[in-house]
């Protein structure tokens, strides 16, 4: 465990200890949450090389999920008990993205999952395969089945990542910008623990497990996007295609790394930028109804780089990503991807266009927030106008991975 | 003449648009006529620096502009003309003019004038693009500018299926080649220069250019994929459609011309692309309505049909095929100005037959040039497009005064075309003017 954890992961829980007080839905509450935040990303920046322990790899990672914390911090939330366990989960992911050891990630992992509120029968959906993951686990400490450890841990994570995302979206309490949150702060621990697997166990990293996950997730994500009526559906559908990506992603080796990591950055801002967008929208017919052109171009930003779509963030990762996997010998699991990612182009454009469509009365002139615009602008700039000191800096983020 | 190099003329010229888009969402809704005249001034201005682009070139140094974008990728921010690129510029500069002067301030709100002038941008870069990447990132955002011009969510679905579809392709077969040019040369690089220089095995050539045609058939398009044009086409005014026919159907044929042409132009897939050009000529010529989508269709099996010519390796024959590309969509912006699926269109017209006139020379060439070759196909293909032009003549109604005005220019332009030949040639070609004087 390195410093970087614990700076970046007390921090969280100090906010969830605000929150659950009773002064915790007070504005000035909310405004320290924010602020608690905002610092816990600001130290985890800064350590950076810092000689303190941290390494590249955690950092990155720990930047994209306490940038999504603030983000949700810093977006009006009703429900401050969600809140409170989004910080909790944050506090877990961030240690699960740091630790060197498998023995302390895996549990993180599966604890966040445990964080989400969920049903009888979806516990036992998640309790399945988070059993197999700590049998995984134990298989792998004990060094006898390394190769069917890896299988079982990585089948078991992913799957459990499938059940939390989707439980977590349909939860009516909280805002989606919260929801949407916590699925992409559990997606960087589960990407974190991914990639330490492969670099870590090169001859039996469970690739195949990884690569029949990722593809799955892919395409549950673009049909359901194609198919959704609900808005909680439709991002819940984005952010399973997106995950898809990111565990495809990990199959291109170590020149994959790279990419996956800009991906997973990617992914955090345009699904939160969705969820900003399409907040208090309940169908996808209610879109038709915005009339703030600000949240409306959030929406079209978020919508489209959801599936890379040139020129939007995530697009320029395509390139390299692309020529890993074809060097990897997955040339057609490449063209798979591309068929999916068109697919899911199709489902964003259904939203946008209802966006967009001229001869409609707009009656929700509510605007985005400073929040989601402040976002939206850097996200187009870090990741589509100027993209090379971000794209330099997940190479390096890549390399560091011990 | 060469510009000065701290001047970066391209992007200047590229991104004016763009800030007359940023400047004329200003003026509210009572002030349309101030916003139009801002967004015509922009236009104005983008028009002035394509002529004197074109008319200051030189064949020996066209402007170039290229920059890092993303160096550690091998992705740059590299714009270039050669002589085809001038006359391309000029074009789309004073086709994204006319669309915003064919309709008065009244008729184009706020969005409408935001979405021509970024459309002008994204086509500007496109013609400019010499980076593959940055390529895609123009072509992604034409797409978008005008499935959003569309307005209608079921047209805009339809017409974003088949446009992303091509534009998937499209990053398939610029991804694949990044990787090849990095395994082969040791850099990562999506410079469309390099793609033609990359080694691969025949077979593997015939799948790369089969992906290069479907990038066509789907967005150009070519039948069968005509699906979306006639709706698309109906649910846009005027300065939309010229933008459509004259500008944006020229985006495929340019990827096909520029990416994929000069890399597999002798690829066994051309016989099947080209069966499937001369099926659209006959598609154009026998289809019963009165519809764009088998103008549009016949125009862009012509063009490909030019593209893949026997004599297309050669400079001439590149030359010839995009004079071909040029002109067509000189000819698709004349017939852009009438309304498409008027019932009550009817009987023959003089400004009609200067539209089909358009059509001729290029028609002659791309049939004399198939002819050696593929007398079979090339006589479907010469079928379809007499009954074509019989449609045509048949079928246009006499235009209006107005209307009559704006087609001044595109006649203009259509005759600079056929008199400005050498500018057609590919960059690396001396004019056979220069060479004899040599």
């Amino acid at each position: 465990m390195r410093i970087v954890a614990f700076g970046s992961a007390i921090l969280p829980l100090l906010a969830a200890w605000i929150l659950s007080s009773r002064a915790g839905a007070s504005r000035w509450a909310r405004g320290m949450v924010g602020g608690i935040d905002a610092l816990a990303l600001l130290l985890t920046a800064l350590l950076w090389n810092a000689g303190l322990g941290a390494d590249l790899f955690s950092s990155f990672l720990g930047v994209c999920v306490l940038g999504a914390l603030t983000f949700a911090a810093l977006t009006p939330e009703p429900d401050i008990e969600s809140l409170c366990r989004l910080h909790l989960g944050a506090s877990l992911s961030i240690v699960a993205v740091s630790t060197r050891e498998l023995l302390w990630s895996v549990p993180a992992v599966l604890l966040f999952g445990l964080l989400v509120r969920q049903t009888r029968e979806r516990l036992v959906l998640f309790l399945v395969p988070g059993f197999a993951a700590l049998a995984g686990l134990a298989l792998v400490s004990g060094a006898d089945s390394e190769g069917i450890g890896l299988i079982l841990l990585a089948a078991g994570l992913s799957t459990s990542w499938l059940v939390v995302s989707r439980e977590v979206m349909r939860s009516s309490t909280s805002g989606l910008v919260t929801r949407m949150a916590a699925s992409f702060t559990l997606l960087a621990a589960l990407s974190s623990v991914h990639l330490r697997i492969a670099a870590w166990f090169p001859e039996t990293a469970p690739l195949g497990t990884i690569h029949a996950l990722g593809l799955g997730a892919l395409a549950l994500g673009a049909l359901g996007a194609l198919g959704a009526t609900r808005i909680t559906t439709f991002l819940t559908a984005l952010a399973l295609g997106r995950g898809g990506l990111v565990l495809v992603a990990h199959l291109g080796g170590v020149q994959g790394r790279a990419p996956s990591l800009m991906a997973l950055a990617a992914s955090g801002a345009s699904l939160l930028l969705l969820a900003a967008a399409l907040d208090k929208t309940d169908t996808v017919d209610d879109v038709s109804n915005l009339g703030s052109v600000p949240r409306r171009l959030v929406l079209t930003l978020g919508a489209l780089s959801a599936p890379s779509f040139p020129p939007f963030p995530g697009f320029v990762a395509a390139f390299p990503l692309s020529s890993a996997l074809v060097e990897q010998g997955y040339s057609f699991s490449l063209l798979a991807v591309a068929v999916l990612l068109f697919l899911l182009a199709l489902g964003s454009m259904r939203v946008v266009a209802r966006a967009w469509a001229s001869g409609r009365t707009r009656e929700v002139e509510t605007g985005v927030g400073l929040a989601a615009l402040g976002l939206a602008i850097a996200a187009t700039l870090a990741l589509s106008i100027a993209p090379a000191r971000f794209v330099e800096i997940a190479r390096a983020a890549a390399l560091a991975i011990f | 003449m060469s510009w000065p190099p701290a001047l970066p003329i391209l992007s200047v010229l590229v991104w004016t648009p763009a800030a007359g888009a940023l400047l004329s969402a200003f003026p509210g809704g009572d002030r349309a006529a101030l916003r139009r005249k801002v967004a015509i001034g922009f236009a104005a201005l983008s028009l002035i620096l394509a002529l004197a682009l074109a008319l200051t070139f030189d064949p020996g140094a066209g402007p170039r502009e290229l920059r890092r974008w993303i160096p550690a990728l091998g992705l740059s921010y590299d714009l270039f003309v050669d002589g085809f690129g001038s006359i391309l510029v000029l074009w789309v500069a004073l086709l994204a003019l006319l669309a915003l002067v064919s309709v008065g301030s009244r008729e184009l709100g706020r969005r409408a004038t935001c979405l021509i002038l970024l459309a002008e941008t994204a086509l500007l870069g496109l013609v400019t693009a010499s980076d593959g990447a940055l390529f895609l990132a123009f072509y992604g955002a034409g797409l978008l500018v005008l499935t959003l011009l569309l307005g209608r969510v079921k047209e805009m679905k339809t017409f974003f299926f088949f446009q992303s579809a091509g534009a998937t392709l499209a990053v398939v077969y610029v991804a694949i080649s990044y990787h090849l040019t990095w395994i082969q040369t040791g850099f990562p690089s999506a410079e469309i220069a390099r793609f033609s220089s990359l080694v691969s095995f025949p077979d593997f050539q015939g799948r790369m250019f089969l992906l290069g045609a479907a990038v066509v058939a789907f967005a150009a398009p070519l039948f069968p994929l005509t699906s979306w044009v006639s709706s698309s086409t109906s649910a846009l005014a005027t300065p939309g459609r010229l933008l459509l026919l004259g500008g944006w159907s020229l985006a495929p044929t340019l990827f096909f011309a520029r990416a994929v042409l000069p890399s597999h132009a002798r690829s066994e897939g051309a016989l099947f692309m080209m069966v499937l050009a001369a099926l659209s000529l006959v598609y154009a010529g026998l289809a019963p309505r009165r519809s764009w989508a088998p103008l549009l269709v016949g125009c862009q099996g012509l063009v490909v049909l030019g593209l893949l010519s026997p004599t297309a390796p050669t400079a001439e024959g590149v030359a010839a095929g995009r004079a071909g590309m040029l002109q067509l969509a000189l000819a698709l912006s004349t017939l852009a100005l009438w309304k498409p699926d008027s019932e009550d269109a009817r009987g023959p017209a003089f400004t009609s037959g200067i539209a089909v006139a358009m059509f001729l020379p290029t028609s002659w060439f791309v049939l004399r040039e198939q002819w050696t070759t593929a007398p079979a196909s090339t006589a479907l293909a010469g079928l379809g497009l007499a009954l074509m032009m019989l449609r045509l003549v048949r079928t246009l109604p006499p235009l209006s005064r107005r209307r009559s005005v704006l087609l001044l220019p595109l006649l203009g332009f259509w005759i600079l075309s056929l008199l400005a030949p050498s500018r057609f040639l590919p960059a690396d070609t001396k004019s056979p003017a220069t060479a004899e004087e040599e």
